[in-house]
């Protein structure tokens, strides 16, 4: 029996650690911060020391500070002058032989004090090679210096209203790293770029850089620069010879070919949303045991982080794990002669964790903390050392192991997919306690992999590791392309069964001689002939640009539905979509007909603006009906049709078949046609949603079988809560409680579940959870989260077999007598739940929940003997 | 080519799947969207309410911050009937919605895009792509998406604010040199994404494309303005003096015999007197195509190098500013100077308006090229009389 948790439990204090004397962060690194000139608002943007110890610290405001004292013992002695002002931001500097270069927003400069009194007189531009179009996120980020002298600058998208995650590249460069000479020659070096804040060398002198999460980056990562590299965003490929140079605009919702360069990590959102710039440990043990190591600035969570790297068959990959936390909102790191780790601060219109600006100092106090001191991947699992010999090898349970991957798409982000526990099966302590080694069977490339170990008192005992490849296999992504493509509004698809007719990824809905499939934000009007468009390849516009042409018709036929596309014509362009290839809804370029029902309804007002836009169409058409003998008792009629929000008309019978029609008879169900009649058309965005659900088609997949014989725990389950499942006579028998027994293998979106089960008193409760987040150990998650379909023949409605607990009650209880097998079938599609009992309905539920997640099993209390057995889900395609 | 309509449709689908939880008028409020209402507010409404915002800036000072909207609902009311879902009631991220990824906490500060108000109202009206988090453009009134930004950022910690002041860049003992954008200086005229404005000790400035190393404004009075100091940067600009001239586009043209030149900035100086533009001139393809403007992957060689300054003069009832040149690189390197008639002592002449503008050239050979002023006169009407007392003043 469960209620909804109250809120207030929610917001219950987290259970006390026992080691709350445990040493912290702060025992180790001990933070302070300089104290800037008063009024001074510090955003740093680059720091460097020249050879005699002094500071340089470049701002968001266009100023170069330079700081005598930096490295004092009391932050306070630090002394600021204004070296610089007035340039066009400074998010890098370097110094090479005591000469200072900034990046400027639009200029790589060197600053020369002329006549040696330490102020900047002279600003030499050494490049101004990359465009600006005046948008404000055309960041321009630096300053790393290779060993020839060749400087690195990342160039940011520039963002544009309303589609504003989306970045494009509307001048040139705007998305690539730029390598530039020190004579200022510039080699467009790598591309796939979005924000790349930050850059920074190992010790081997392979250049890093990070990009931030959003569209074509599902979190934060750290990418090896190397010449041509390709890192997934597809707006810099515009200033490729593949997009003419210019000519092309690459789609922004359209995964591009080319090929991707893997990041050596990527960086959970949970540690990482805004990454910054990274920097090696060359401080000879100054700051501790990391020596090699690479240290990550994090703004959002406000904290540095750790990086170990190796290599792998020729992939530099590895783990990262959190550092030091509340440093405030870091997007600098750099090391100063003393080996000092300096944190430079900004926040403005960024958002990070306070301080908002200024210069933390990081300073190793001596005591070695308990860490991770290299993680190393092995064919098996990981060879892990620790900056102090272990005592006991630690227990099998102790070691949490889960892996997942992210979604590689033109969405803002992606959550962490496919996320599973995985079992460790092995763990040994070498003689002298310092390296353990785990084994992993199920460890895969093309996952990202979190392990945390407890009870060994590590500072950090989580880290996560990117297995872009494992030792002597292939390399795979782990962020991967979604077979099914995800298109703008399938939100709706979601829960409204849309059926979408212009997604050309896996289906074409269509038929016809000179229709082609091109890529909407490709299109545009050819200068010198309106009457054609050019048009890229793509997936998801029909437009009618062939030769030899003819109507183009669904496969598909639709009775009553709901409409929404979007056109675009030609100059001079004549067209139409025929609804049941028999009612014409004019497309043309007078703005007096287009919308309009041919010979039937004109538009209410002249909405068309002229060939070449988007216009986007919705509204209902309802099909004629007809008696028993086939004579046709009502029409054909439009209803509610809009077209840019500008209702133009509302119901409007049609007396019956417009012009050219695909018959003279009237039917029930047809298809619908577009026209290939004058000059171009084309199509995105086309979707119907059938007014009968019976039209909506789903495939199936084969049924996986969750539950074999034996200890459910090898097989992806788990156990959240109190109590647990046993085995008897075959089956799963749940005792104690309440808690949850759930399998972590895979969560699931639309399936349909078959389970049996048996109770032993018609008091018995228990249920099962359907789509819920991973629980971990509490099993009120898949309470909140997820729906229980219940078991309990005694219990009120709403809280009985067949219930959707809480929710909507069974319409009747179908059990067989105690002791007896019974069966559940559950189907879920969509926010639908089907719910079956011993094959009767009963129970038709629309939710509003998450729209995937796991399945789980439910232990109510002692007295509550419910087993459970042949336990499969079929998943369902759409 | 990016649509517009469709994120309408979505957004108004997915407010609705949102607002079931714990909206009751969702589907009066979907029809609300639907109906062709006017939303928006008068600017008086916005103006109101971007001044109420700093009283609600310390969230620490009132556990429930409101910022009250006149005919709206208010930033509290907006949030605990639609935000808090997700994110909360107390803002914490921890709303009773599951999600594939947790709600953003407002208790920080910290946002993906930005903690500006701008950005955040961008998010609350547009949502963010490929988020859990839809737009509700057209569920809220901007008056409420306002408030609502408010309230939210009332959650955070304080934040400092640019000063006014502090932004203002004033001219004293030593000349000035600022680099950033400028907007455009008369309507629909071009923007200037990479500019330099150089301020003189004598209260004007030189407003510079640097891109091509293109004088674009000369001005008078204070100086600038650093407005890219706001947001998120990049915005541009605000010289403060008063333009007193704009050169036309042509005028200022380097030319070899009849190829022009293009000029690539080298460097910006601050001397004693003077600021002073550095730029090298190279002969370039005047058609070229936005990538070919950027490629750089060759040394171009240079077939002169300029230093130039401005600076304040008057003569003989007349005022202006004098462009000064100095030029290393051949002799048949030449400035053209745009429109006007060539009077009988070598000045062009252009009328408007009943005052003139008096262009005077002059040009002397040195060892490594040639030294020239150019000198702009204006205000007077070209009368013989007037023209004759500059004569005499030169």
């Amino acid at each position: 029996m469960l209620a909804f948790l109250a809120l207030a439990s929610l917001a219950a204090p987290l259970v006390q650690d026992s080691t709350a004397q445990a040493p912290t962060e702060a025992n180790f690194y001990h933070i302070d911060y300089l104290t800037p000139p008063a009024g001074e608002v510090l955003e740093v943007g680059g720091m460097a020391f020249l050879s005699d110890g002094t500071m340089l610290v470049s701002t968001r405001r266009g100023r170069v500070w330079w700081i005598d004292n930096a490295m004092a013992p009391d932050p306070k002695d630090a002394r600021f002058h204004i070296f610089a002002e007035g340039l066009q931001e400074g998010l890098g500097l370097n110094v090479v032989d005591d000469r200072i270069f900034v990046v400027q927003r639009g200029e790589l400069s060197e600053l020369i004090d002329v006549d040696g009194d330490k102020v900047c007189d002279r600003v030499r531009t050494v490049s101004q090679g990359w465009g600006m179009s005046g948008n404000y996120h055309e960041f321009a980020f630096g300053l790393p210096v290779d060993a020839d002298g060749n400087f690195f600058v990342g160039t940011n998208v520039g963002f544009w209203n309303p589609e504003w995650w989306h970045g494009l590249s509307k001048v040139p460069y705007r998305g690539w790293i730029l390598k530039i000479s020190p004579e200022g020659l510039v080699t467009p070096y790598a591309k796939g770029v979005r924000g790349p804040a930050g850059m920074g060398f190992d010790t081997a002198g392979q250049l890093y850089y990070t990009d931030n999460q959003g569209d074509w980056f599902p979190v934060c990562g750290l990418f090896p620069v190397e010449e041509g590299a390709f890192y997934g965003h597809p707006a810099s490929l515009r200033w490729t010879e593949a997009y003419g140079f210019g000519e092309q605009v690459p789609a922004t919702e359209v995964e591009p070919t080319e090929a991707r360069t893997d990041p050596a990590v990527w960086i959970p959102y949970e540690w990482s949303q805004s990454t910054g710039n990274l920097v090696a440990d060359q401080t000879g043990g100054a700051f501790g045991p990391f020596e090699g190591q690479l240290f990550v600035a994090e703004l959002t969570n406000g904290l540095v982080m750790r990086c170990l790297l190796e290599e792998v068959d020729g992939q530099m990959q590895g783990a990262i794990l959190p550092f030091r936390h509340n440093v405030g909102s870091t997007f600098r790191v750099t090391f100063g002669p003393d080996g000092t780790l300096f944190g430079g601060m900004t926040n403005r219109g960024w958002g990070g964790l306070a301080p908002d600006d200024g210069i933390a100092r990081l300073r190793y106090t001596g005591a070695i903390p308990m860490e991770y001191q290299t993680i190393h991947l092995t064919e098996s699992g990981f060879d892990l050392t620790f900056t102090m010999p272990l005592d006991v090898v630690p227990d099998l349970a102790s070691i949490r192991v889960r892996d997942y991957e992210y979604n590689w798409w033109w969405h803002y982000g992606s959550p962490m997919v496919r996320n599973g526990a995985l079992s460790v099966s092995d763990a040994v302590l070498s003689d002298d306690g310092k390296r353990l080694s785990i084994t992993i069977p199920e460890l895969q490339a093309g996952r990202c992999v979190r392990v945390a170990i407890d009870g060994i008192g590590l500072l950090h005992n989580e880290f996560d590791y990117t297995i872009n490849r494992m030792p002597g296999g292939e390399r795979i992504p782990v962020a991967k392309q979604e077979s099914e493509r995800v298109m703008r509004g399938d939100r709706i698809a979601e829960t409204g069964d849309w059926i979408e007719l212009t997604n050309f990824v896996d289906h074409d809905r269509w038929w016809g001689k000179g229709w082609n499939h091109a890529s909407a934000d490709s299109l545009a009007l050819k200068l010198s002939d309106r009457r054609t468009f050019v048009e890229a390849p793509g997936v998801d516009t029909l437009i009618s640009s062939g030769t030899d042409r003819t109507d183009a018709r669904t496969f598909g036929e639709f009775g009553d539905i709901e409409f929404k596309f979007k056109f675009a014509l030609s100059e001079g362009a004549d067209s139409g979509l025929y609804f049941m290839g028999r009612y014409e809804m004019q497309l043309n370029t007078s703005a007096a007909e287009c919308g309009g029902i041919w010979n039937t309804m004109p538009p209410g007002e002249p909405v068309f603006r002229g060939p070449g836009e988007w216009h986007a169409i919705e509204g209902r058409f309802i099909a004629p009906r007809f008696d028993a003998s086939g004579n046709r008792i009502q029409a054909a009629r439009f209803e509610d049709v809009w077209m840019d929000d500008v209702l133009l008309f509302d119901e409007t019978t049609v007396a019956g078949p417009t012009g050219g029609p695909d018959g003279p008879d009237e039917i029930a169900r047809g298809v619908l046609r577009l026209q290939a009649n004058v000059g171009v058309i084309a199509v995105t965005d086309m979707r119907v949603k059938p007014l009968h659900s019976s039209e909506v088609v789903y495939e199936t997949e084969d049924p996986i079988d969750l539950w074999q014989a034996g200890d459910p725990l090898t097989q992806k389950w788990r156990m959240a809560g109190p109590g647990k499942f046993v085995l008897e006579d075959g089956a799963l028998k749940a005792t104690g409680g309440m808690g949850l027994l759930w399998y972590a293998g895979q969560e699931f979106e639309d399936f349909q579940l078959d389970l049996e089960w048996q109770a032993t008193a018609a008091t018995n409760n228990s249920g099962i959870f359907v789509r819920f987040p991973d629980p971990g150990n509490d099993p009120w998650v898949a309470v909140n989260g997820g729906y229980e379909l219940q078991i309990s023949d005694a219990d009120p409605p709403k809280h009985n077999t067949g219930s959707v607990y809480s929710f909507q009650g069974s319409t009747d209880i179908p059990t067989n007598p105690i002791g007896e097998w019974n069966h559940y079938r559950i189907r879920v599609i969509g926010q639908h739940y089907h719910v079956e009992v011993n094959g009767q309905v009963v129970n038709d539920f629309t939710g509003d929940r998450t729209l995937r997640g796991y399945i789980g099993l439910q232990n109510h209390d002692d007295g509550s003997d419910v087993r459970f057995r042949n336990i499969t889900v079929t998943p369902l395609g759409r | 080519m990016a649509s517009t309509n469709f994120s309408a449709w979505s957004m108004r689908g997915l407010g609705c799947v949102l607002a079931v939880v714990g909206m009751t008028a969702c589907h009066d409020r979907d029809n609300l969207a639907e109906a062709p209402v006017a939303k928006v507010p008068s600017a008086g409404v916005v103006e109101a309410q971007v001044q109420a915002a700093p009283v609600a800036m310390n969230a620490l000072e009132a556990s429930a911050p409101t910022v009250n909207i006149p005919d709206g609902r208010s930033g509290a009311e907006v949030y605990e009937q639609i935000c808090a879902m997700c994110h909360g009631v107390t803002g914490d991220g921890q709303g009773i919605v599951p999600l594939d990824r947790p709600a953003r906490s407002f208790l920080t500060g910290t946002f993906s895009f930005g903690n500006t108000r701008e950005a955040l109202f961008n998010s609350v009206s547009n949502g963010i792509g490929g988020t859990p988090m839809p737009g509700f453009e057209a569920l809220l009134t901007e008056d409420e998406r306002y408030a609502v930004v408010d309230y939210i950022i009332a959650m955070g910690p304080e934040r400092e604010v640019v000063e006014l002041s502090a932004t203002v860049m004033t001219v004293n003992d030593r000349p000035l040199i600022v680099r950033g954008g400028f907007s455009e200086l008369v309507e629909g005229g071009p923007i200037y994404p990479r500019g330099a404005l150089l301020g003189g000790l004598d209260g004007l400035s030189f407003q510079y494309d640097v891109s091509d190393v293109r004088l674009v404004g000369v001005r008078q009075g204070d100086f600038v303005e650093r407005r890219d100091w706001e947001n998120r940067g990049g915005d541009t600009l605000k010289p403060l003096g008063q333009l007193i001239h704009m050169p036309e586009a042509k005028a200022g043209q380097w030319k070899q015999v009849t190829t022009p030149l293009w000029a690539r900035l080298s460097a910006t100086e601050v001397g004693k007197e003077f600021a002073i533009i550095e730029y090298d001139l190279i002969a370039r393809a005047t058609d070229l195509t936005p990538i070919e403007q950027f490629n750089f992957t060759e040394p171009m060689p240079v077939i002169a190098t300029v230093r130039e300054h401005g600076e304040a003069i008057s003569r003989g009832g007349w005022a202006g500013y004098r462009r000064t040149f100095d030029v290393t690189g051949p002799a048949d390197v030449t400035l053209d100077l745009g429109t006007g008639k060539v009077t009988d002592w070598g000045a062009r002449v252009h009328e408007s308006a009943g005052s003139a503008e008096v262009t005077v050239m002059q040009r002397k050979p040195t060892a490594t090229g040639s030294h020239w002023t150019v000198e702009l006169y204006f205000g007077l009407p070209a009368t013989p009389t007037n023209l004759a007392a500059l004569k005499e003043a030169l």
